[in-house]
């Protein structure tokens, strides 16, 4: 954008539609004066950009410092607890949880996917516990399965869980509570948003614990053996 | 001025993605879990198992959990082998049961897949039958859930609990062998107690609790409690050695030591001037503190002051009082008098604001020194000191012109009988709760404190006080006065003082002053002081033989009269004896007869004959003769009396009729006897 603004001083703007994170006066140098001033100025640089190898990172040019803090950490693998057994079936219960950390002041978006579909796979054989399905298009407050069948779901909780996983205490996508162990949901290889700040939580982030639950049924006759869902939960800066 | 053209390029530089390093970060983990297949191991056999009779009718079943690879979704219980409930947990109440019945539980694990493990083992258990209930089992032991124990000076209460009713038998004594007493508690409680009387204060009582329960299983319990002493009540000793003496600042300075009572806490100096302060509430206070000394800087020239130090203790008790007096005398040529005082002296007065006129020192009169110090033509500065009564007792001054003047009450005549009745011997010294001695010749261990007491109706009620004063038996100067005082009971007027130390005869003065400050009466008298064991054992052997003597007198008596009784009579039986033998010489010692007895001729025999020669011979040896034919003579012959035979046998005739009577021969009848147990002897 080009203008014959002459602007005293740099800053961070924002509005309904865009978000300025830095913003630069770039403009011919020189000595200029009138009756009342004098002024010898400068102009800023284009950006050249970072460069990294193995042993270095390079942040070279003109505001190349200027970044967004991210950090995601806490998530770890998950046993299912306890096993279930194939023929009489049972329910298997674990979660994680994570932490979501970043000084972005439009907030954070968290994010999670399965590697596969259906996500928990059999390690050995081709056996798949299917993904849960909900009722409807909302996740189902309570995990509910089939006497014949054997799903694989998720359910988040935390202070910034979207509003498809809030409930009113009896449904999900409604309301605002956060019932636990509720809003059971099937993971997807497409990423689901489960998470969103709106501002800055640096440095102390925000948690979300992500639970996960297997049930067979007693009549689902599930392959025995060890399944294994492979998932990946995505910390965006917004 | 230069001419140039600026170009303004306006960047706006979005945040994302451009300038948002590491923009997204994901996290990748795996879920996982296992799925079996069809289940066919079954659960662990369940382990400690318990079974306990809460009733009559109601055994409460506990095991261990069980494991399994799966999950244990319960448990199976079996009563007598047969199978009566299933349950999630690993407890089960047993309800329905007969009383007094036993039966047996085992007990066994399932899973989903209906795996079930075997059986425990049997645990039997037999509900209860009487009344009551029981824990721990069919034959269970009582256990204490507490045992309290109240004291008082003379009472206490033990008081248990139990798990379970009880009987129970509480024992107690001075030991452990509790030979005091026992108590039974025959009824079953819970909780129970015991209340115990009549025992001695501040001391240890050993117990021991049984309880048994109506299974007969018991539990002891053994402890102690100790009552509670007894509020002291005893004040401490009186200090001694409590002077008052003068100053050159014309101060009085009061000295004095402390008793050694192990509660000794301080002391309180009352002052008057009036008299001696009776309790530590009369006069003004003076000093209260524990030192041993005070100097008494208000004092007024020519005052008498009157001093009591009570001796307190940490509980509160005071001592009865000890007592000193001074007087700070103005320069007057010698105001004071003393009479048979040995020391008076004035050098150096020094007194200020008193009053002195005619100078001339100080005097004292029978005194031994007279000396003229600065005071003698001065004014207002001279001073004097006088000492006291005879006697040896004391006061002396020091250059300061004071006078310290000794207990000394003048007495009042009085014809109360009571007083007049009142003597040394009423007056009671004691140590260490020993009566002690009444009156003179007394002796007193050195090392223990003194009481002195005197029975309260021996003396009259106008009674105040009575002041008692004790001279060093080696330094006369030396006097230390104290009072008797009648406590709340009113039995007697008494004082403690500390020990004496110094060994020696005291002599004490005793005076009775009534209301009025006057005194009654004045008492002299001595006591001897001993220090040494040896003194002590002397006079504990002595007391203990005259101890002896006294306790035992009666039997002493029976002992010692009985025998000499006994002897006399023995005597007066030897006596008696050697007077008949001599009555038998002279019966049968025929002598001084001037005719001889022609027995032949009497009995007309041959023995009669014999006789005769047989007397004959007998009068010649002068020895008895103790024939049947004396008896036989003696019998047919009419002998003379003792006293008299010889004369009387003179006036009898041997040629008389046999039958003739004389009056010597109607006494011999004594004679006659004796003459008879001979020959019964003989025979």
């Amino acid at each position: 954008m080009l203008g014959g603004v002459t602007l005293a001083s740099a800053q961070v703007m924002q509005s309904s539609n865009y978000q300025i994170q830095s913003d630069s006066v770039n403009m011919g140098g020189g000595f200029a004066s009138s009756s009342s001033y004098t002024i010898e100025d400068t102009v800023g640089e284009i950006a050249t950009g970072p460069s990294d190898s193995a042993s270095y990172q390079l942040r070279a040019g003109y505001q190349q410092m200027q970044e967004t803090y991210l950090a995601l950490g806490g998530a770890a693998d998950v046993t299912l607890t306890p096993n279930l057994g194939g023929v009489t079936g049972g329910t298997a219960n674990g979660s994680t949880t994570v932490t979501a950390i970043t000084d972005s002041l439009a907030g954070y978006s968290l994010t999670i996917t399965s590697s596969s579909s259906p996500a928990m796979q059999h390690t050995e054989t081709a056996d798949t516990i299917a993904d849960y399905t909900p009722a409807g298009a909302d996740p189902d407050f309570a995990f509910t399965i089939g006497t014949g069948e054997a799903e694989f779901g998720f359910s988040p909780e935390g202070a910034d869980i979207v509003g498809r996983y809030q409930d009113n205490g009896a449904a999900c996508n409604t309301g605002s509570s956060d019932a636990n162990d509720s809003c059971w949901d099937a993971l997807s290889t497409s990423a689901t948003t489960i998470a969103q700040g709106t501002g800055s939580n640096h440095p102390l982030g925000t948690d979300t614990t992500l639970e996960f639950r297997a049930g067979i049924g007693s009549n689902a006759n599930v392959l025995e053996g060890t399944y294994v869902a492979t998932t990946t939960v995505t910390l965006l800066a917004l | 001025m230069r001419r140039f053209t600026t170009l303004i390029t306006l960047v706006l530089l979005i945040a994302h993605p451009l300038f948002i390093v590491d923009a997204q970060q994901g996290n990748q983990f795996e879920i996982g879990v296992f799925v079996q297949g069809p289940d066919t191991t079954a659960p662990s056999v369940p382990t400690g198992l318990t079974a306990n009779a809460v009733s009559q009718t109601q055994i409460d079943l506990s095991w261990t959990a069980s494991t399994d690879n799966v999950a244990v979704t319960g448990y199976n219980i079996f009563r007598d082998a047969g199978f009566i409930a299933s349950t999630t947990g690993t407890s089960f109440s047993d309800t329905g049961l007969t009383a007094a019945t036993t039966y047996a539980y085992t007990v066994s694990a399932f899973d989903a897949a209906d795996n079930e493990s075997a059986r425990s083992a049997t645990t039997s258990e037999t509900t209860q039958s009487g009344s009551g209930s029981s824990s721990g089992g069919s034959n269970p032991t009582p256990q204490f859930t507490g045992i309290t124990e109240t004291v008082s000076t003379s009472t206490a209460t033990v008081a248990w609990g139990t798990d379970i009713p009880t009987t129970a038998v509480f024992r107690w004594g001075l030991t452990t062998s509790y030979e005091i007493g026992s108590i039974v508690k025959s009824t079953l409680e819970t909780s129970d107690s015991v209340d115990l009387t009549g025992l001695s204060d501040d001391t240890t009582y050993y117990y021991e609790l049984t309880v048994t329960s109506d299974q007969g299983q018991n539990n002891v319990a053994t402890d102690q409690f100790t009552t509670d002493a007894l509020p002291d009540t005893t004040p401490p000793a009186n200090p001694v050695d409590f002077f008052a003496t003068s100053t050159p600042s014309d101060d009085i300075q009061l000295t004095w030591t402390n008793p050694p009572d192990p509660d000794f806490q301080e002391v309180r100096i009352m002052r008057s001037t009036i008299f001696y302060p009776v309790d530590i509430f009369d006069g003004s206070l003076e000093y209260e503190g524990s030192a041993q000394s005070h100097l008494d800087t208000d004092v007024v020239l020519d005052t008498q002051y009157y001093y009591t130090l009570f001796a307190r203790d940490t509980t509160g008790n005071y001592s009865s009082g000890a007592i000193a007096t001074a007087i700070v005398t103005s320069s007057s040529g010698g105001s004071s008098s003393s009479s048979g005082g040995s020391t008076t002296s004035s050098s150096g007065s020094t007194s200020s604001g008193g009053t002195t006129s005619g100078g001339g020192g100080t005097t004292s009169s029978g005194g031994s020194t007279t000396s003229s110090g600065t005071s003698g033509s001065s004014t207002g500065t001279g001073s004097t000191t006088s000492s006291t009564t005879g006697g040896g007792t004391t006061s002396s001054t020091s250059g300061g012109g004071t006078t310290t003047p000794t207990i000394d009450i003048p007495i009042i005549p009085t014809d109360d009988p009571i007083i007049d009745d009142i003597d040394i011997p009423d007056f009671d010294f004691g140590q260490d709760g020993d009566g002690g001695g009444d009156g003179d010749g007394i002796i007193i261990d050195a090392s223990k404190n003194l009481t002195i007491s005197v029975d309260y109706d021996d003396l009259p009620e106008v009674l105040k006080t009575i002041t008692v004063t004790i001279q060093h038996p080696t330094d006369p100067e030396k006097t230390f006065s104290f009072l008797l005082r009648t406590g709340l009971d009113q039995t007697n007027y008494s004082a403690t003082i500390a020990p004496l130390k110094d060994p020696g005869e005291y002599a004490f003065t005793i005076t009775i002053v009534d209301f009025k400050n006057q005194g009654l009466k004045k008492l002299d008298g001595t006591f001897l002081v001993v220090d040494t064991s040896q003194t002590t054992v002397n006079q504990t052997r002595e007391n203990s033989f005259l101890g002896f003597i006294t306790s035992n007198f009666w039997l002493l008596l029976v002992f010692l009269i009985i025998p000499l009784l006994l002897l006399l009579l023995l005597l007066l039986l030897l006596k008696r004896r050697k007077e008949e033998q001599k009555d038998e010489d002279l019966y049968v010692v025929v002598e001084g007869w001037d005719e001889k007895i022609d027995a032949a001729a009497l009995l007309g025999n041959e023995k009669g004959a014999q006789a005769n020669a047989a007397i004959i011979a007998g009068a010649t040896k002068k020895k008895p003769i103790i024939t049947p034919y004396v008896c036989l003579l003696d019998t047919e012959l009419t002998a003379a009396p003792k006293q008299t035979k010889k004369k009387s046998a003179k006036k009898t005739h041997p040629n008389d009729s046999p039958g003739r009577k004389t009056t010597a021969a109607k006494k011999s009848s004594k004679t006659k006897t004796k003459s008879t147990k001979h020959k019964t002897k003989k025979s």
